[in-house]
């Protein structure tokens, strides 16, 4: 190692607000992100992750809050000073230049030795795994060598944190989910940070050491990708992360300890641990599609237990995925695919939840289709 | 789908709606309606105006036409903005309206050309069943292209996949899935583990396959692959991996090298002791906890579950480059 060898830094931001005239884009944020860590923020178009890359980066000042590096604030550092490499979903290559041309462009307008380049480069180049002629030009790549080449470049600069928005965004299905994984191996090997910038929580969990989940300006949660899995903080999470989610309204009818009853609307007992709610409280119940359990036999306690009629079945790969009704509401629910002889169109269905599968969050005042609007 | 809406003349071949042929007949008399990707709402027009248009120029009763537009504004939950001008509207809402002006324009075929590629992945996944549902419950015919395998496998009733203007397989989700044609389609629909190997036997219901310097069995389908060089095809879900060292037939040991775990699966790369790497996929679960990079383990290839292809000429790689 020549150049890159722990040169990760310590990425702090703290307090962080911008508004476009009427609009705040980012109200208070903070996080850290820790030396080498990979984080993903997530959020639905508009939330504001782009606008915190753009302040990271020093391509926008914030209008209060401090960004630190290492400790020490960069607010007023430019772009070009903060060695920062920054990665758009437009993949922004040189046309004219070949690949090895557009990698050593930095390093060589930075004025090192043609020794000091070829170093640099070499190292750059093992790490991506580029497995092309170093003389072909951008338009003989495929969209996925493009965007490698393009981070080798932001690499060649000496960068030490990666700011990556919407990467991948402009990839086939297939080359994306293969660079999503070389895209960190990369970064933990070349022992960088990154900040990646998505709005496909499935992207984010797969890549992430941990996630921040934004809407609307604000940070609503950050953990890794099974506690926002596990434990989301509110209703929104819990449908933005995982995929589908099923919403059900209810009441606490029984509280036992840290062991809660809730009757729902649709006339379900189900029990969960809870803090924090009284005996009667409006509650919101979220339970994701994968978490049921199927009941061959009759269950001897009613609590937690669903009977339901399947409306439909739809086969999904690994998952089967059926849309089960009971009385006037419709779940969704999700079992490996070798269970799809069990799910049959216009059949009963028994069904039970497990507690840890059963999350609770106080009801919504604004209402659930507010709560968990995408939009 | 513009040689079947009429737009662009076929240089050989016909196109039939409804056993009539249809070659000649002008796009404007197919009753085919065709929206690209490329949507545009009529600005000046309230929501609710855009997706009535289309019928009322087609002689429906204004108040008729409202009636049926309101109606699939709600199922794509856009009611409530029936009186919006598109431009008060988010891109993901203006797509649901552009959508829904589709769904209410009465058609024999409906040809949607990526009608869900502009939204959130979240929204995305929603809306294809809400657009399934709704084709179903209009009772219409409809012919949805997408690069979004995923998407195709959700709502279609039959895929059909198209390769360098060429059909690959043509069949249900399922088909298309566990028994893919060739080594493309197995490829192109979701993630696949391929073994390259060589035959070195033959037995009544299986093939003895060395990969790598190992034997494994595979299901012998007759007359398919019995000798030289194959290429094993095997689903990630449908390996087998546990914790121990098994030292059995069509076990093979490795260690965890990738773990990670997005939308209710664990995806796990396995480095196999011949060389070999294995994608494995499991469903969450409650009861049990995933494997962590540099866990030592066993992967089971279930026979049954091989499907074994000829070894391509142009050579493995180069039949899987999807660019």
């Amino acid at each position: 190692m020549f150049w890159l060898l722990n040169r990760a830094k310590r990425l702090s931001v703290v307090g962080v607000s911008k508004s476009f005239g009427r609009i705040k884009a980012l109200d208070k944020v903070s996080f850290d992100v820790e030396r080498g860590e990979y984080v993903c923020i997530i959020g639905p178009s508009g939330c504001g992750k782009t606008t915190l890359l753009k302040i990271i980066a020093g391509i926008l000042a914030p209008d209060e809050g401090i960004i630190l590096f290492n400790g020490k604030v960069v607010n007023n550092l430019p772009p070009e000073e903060r060695r920062v490499g920054y990665i758009f979903q437009d993949i922004l290559l040189f046309p004219h230049m070949n690949l090895w041309e557009n990698i050593v462009y930095s390093p060589r307008v930075r004025g090192l030795s043609s020794r000091e380049i070829r170093a640099l480069a070499k190292e750059i180049l093992d790490s991506l795994k580029l497995s092309v002629r170093l003389n072909s030009h951008p338009s003989e790549l495929s969209r996925g060598v493009q965007q490698k080449t393009a981070i080798a470049r932001a690499l060649a600069t000496e960068a030490d944190l990666l700011l990556l928005d919407e990467p991948l965004s402009s990839l086939d299905y297939r080359v994306r989910i293969e660079l999503r994984f070389e895209l960190r191996r990369m970064v933990k090997e070349l022992n960088l940070t990154a900040v990646h910038v998505t709005h496909d929580q499935e992207e984010a969990m797969s890549i992430a050491d941990r996630i921040i989940v934004m809407r609307k300006g604000r940070i609503e949660q950050i953990g890794t990708p099974l506690e926002l899995y596990l434990n989301p903080k509110n209703p929104f999470v819990a449908k933005f992360i995982g995929g589908e989610c099923n919403f059900l309204e209810g009441r606490i009818e029984e509280i036992r300890g840290n062991i809660a009853v809730i009757k729902t609307k649709c006339g379900i007992r189900l029990s969960s641990r809870i803090s924090g709610f009284k005996l009667g409280d409006k509650v919101l119940v979220a339970v994701k599609p994968e978490h049921f359990n199927l009941l061959v036999k009759e269950a001897s306690d009613k609590l937690n237990v669903i009977d339901g009629l399947i409306k439909s079945v739809r086969y999904l790969g690994v998952y089967v995925r059926a849309e089960v009704s009971i009385g006037d509401i419709s779940l969704i629910v999700k079992a490996p695919k070798t269970y799809l002889n069990k799910f049959v169109e216009n059949k009963k269905i028994k069904l039970k939840i497990p507690d840890q599968a059963v999350n609770v969050f106080p009801y919504p005042h604004e209402g659930i289709k507010r709560a968990i609007a995408i939009e | 789908m513009r040689v079947i809406a009429g737009i662009v003349r076929p240089d050989k071949g016909e196109v039939y709606i409804d056993d009539k042929l249809v070659n000649e007949v002008p796009p404007e008399h197919r009753n085919v309606a065709y929206f690209p990707q490329t949507y545009a709402l009529f600005p000046h027009m309230t929501v609710l105006e855009n997706v009535s248009y289309g019928l009322i120029i087609r002689g429906m009763d204004k108040e008729g036409a409202n009636a049926r537009a309101l109606r699939i504004l709600e199922l794509v939950g856009l009611d409530e903005r029936a009186d919006s001008y598109p431009n008060e509207l988010s891109g993901g809402m203006q797509q649901r309206v552009a959508l829904a002006r589709a769904l209410a324009t009465p058609s024999d075929i409906l040809l949607l050309d990526e009608p869900l590629s502009a939204l959130d992945a979240i929204l995305r996944i929603e809306l294809r069943f809400e657009l399934r549902r709704m084709v179903k419950e209009l009772n219409l015919t409809v012919i949805h292209v997408t690069h979004d395998q995923e998407t195709a496998l959700a709502i279609s009733d039959r895929t059909v996949i198209l390769r360098k203007g060429r059909i690959e397989q043509i069949g249900t989700p399922i088909e298309v899935f566990e028994t893919p044609a060739n080594i493309y389609v197995a490829n192109f629909i979701g993630e696949m583990n391929f073994i390259p190997g060589v035959v070195v036997d033959l037995e009544n219901r299986y093939l003895v396959v060395d990969i790598g310097g190992v034997l494994v069995r595979a299901k012998r389908a007759l007359g398919r692959c019995e000798k030289g060089k194959v290429v094993l095809a095997i689903r990630p879900e449908n390996l087998v991996v546990k914790d121990e060292e098994i030292n059995k037939e069509n076990w093979l040991s490795g260690i965890i090298d990738i773990a990670s775990f997005s939308a209710g699966v664990y995806r796990y790369e396995i480095l196999l002791k011949n060389g070999f790497r294995m994608i494995y996929k499991e469903p969450f679960s409650f009861i049990k906890t995933g494997f962590h990079k540099g866990d030592k383990v066993s992967v089971y290839l279930d026979p049954e579950r091989i499907i074994t292809y000829p070894y391509p000429a142009k050579g493995l790689r180069g039949v899987l480059v999807i660019e």
